[in-house]
């Protein structure tokens, strides 16, 4: 199987310059897109472009991925790698299913709420972040932390 | 009801943490939420499964929240 590498674009290798001037304008997007109003046009066009230009990137990455039938069997821990402990591979292996229920629990939170109303009464995940992000620093931030996530994912 | 649905939020974020910290200090005995997702990601299908949920968030957390006019 070849080597796993990730894009040069997403490795940091950038000049200096350029890349202190591109940090700078996403910072300067990020800021001006966060002052728009939510359910407008603006926003909409605002997060679609970065989200766009990830898909695309990600499309273009060419890095072998195992396929669906494989990685499921690279869970089981009669194929995972033999020299490691079993109860080492356990460990992760119910670490994978914690986190799974985690996220299973969130989202059936999420739409327990979704389904009552009012939600000032049934806050759901969105709502609560509503009172968090009124202040136009913190949708910044939230909106850095949106984009930083997302090339973190690209080099996954 | 406020309170129960306030405390789930709270229980399943604190339940979240500890299982990251949990991760950190375990030196790759434990997953964190990365190493899950990294693994997910070594298929195609659990990749695209995983940035379109980025997109999700992105859209739901900035283009469908927020009060309209705020």
């Amino acid at each position: 199987m070849a080597e796993v590498r990730a894009p040069a674009v997403v490795q940091g290798r950038w000049r200096t310059p350029v890349r202190v001037v591109a940090v700078a304008a996403l910072l300067v997007y990020a800021w001006l897109v966060t002052d728009f109003r939510a359910f407008t046009w603006p926003i909409r066009l605002a997060t679609a472009v970065p989200a766009v230009v990830l898909l695309v990137l990600a499309s273009r990455d060419r890095r072998v991925r195992v396929p669906l039938r494989a990685w499921f069997a690279s869970w089981r821990l009669t194929t995972t790698d033999p020299r490691l402990p079993l109860w080492r591979r356990i460990m992760w292996r119910v670490g994978t299913v914690v986190w799974t229920l985690l996220i299973v629990a969130v989202s059936a939170w999420e739409v327990l709420a979704r389904l009552h109303a009012p939600r000032s009464l049934y806050p759901t995940l969105s709502s609560l972040s509503d009172s968090a992000t009124r202040l136009h620093a913190l949708r910044f931030l939230a909106f850095v932390l949106w984009l930083l996530f997302g090339r973190d994912l690209l080099r996954r | 009801m406020r309170g129960v649905i306030l405390a789930g939020w709270v229980v399943l974020g604190l339940a979240m943490l500890a299982a990251e910290v949990v991760g950190l200090l375990s030196g790759g005995r434990f997953p964190t939420l990365g190493d899950v997702l990294s693994f997910l990601m070594r298929s195609r299908v659990g990749r695209w499964f995983v940035l379109i949920g980025w997109v999700w968030l992105g859209w739901h957390l900035f283009v469908r929240s927020g009060v309209p006019g705020f």
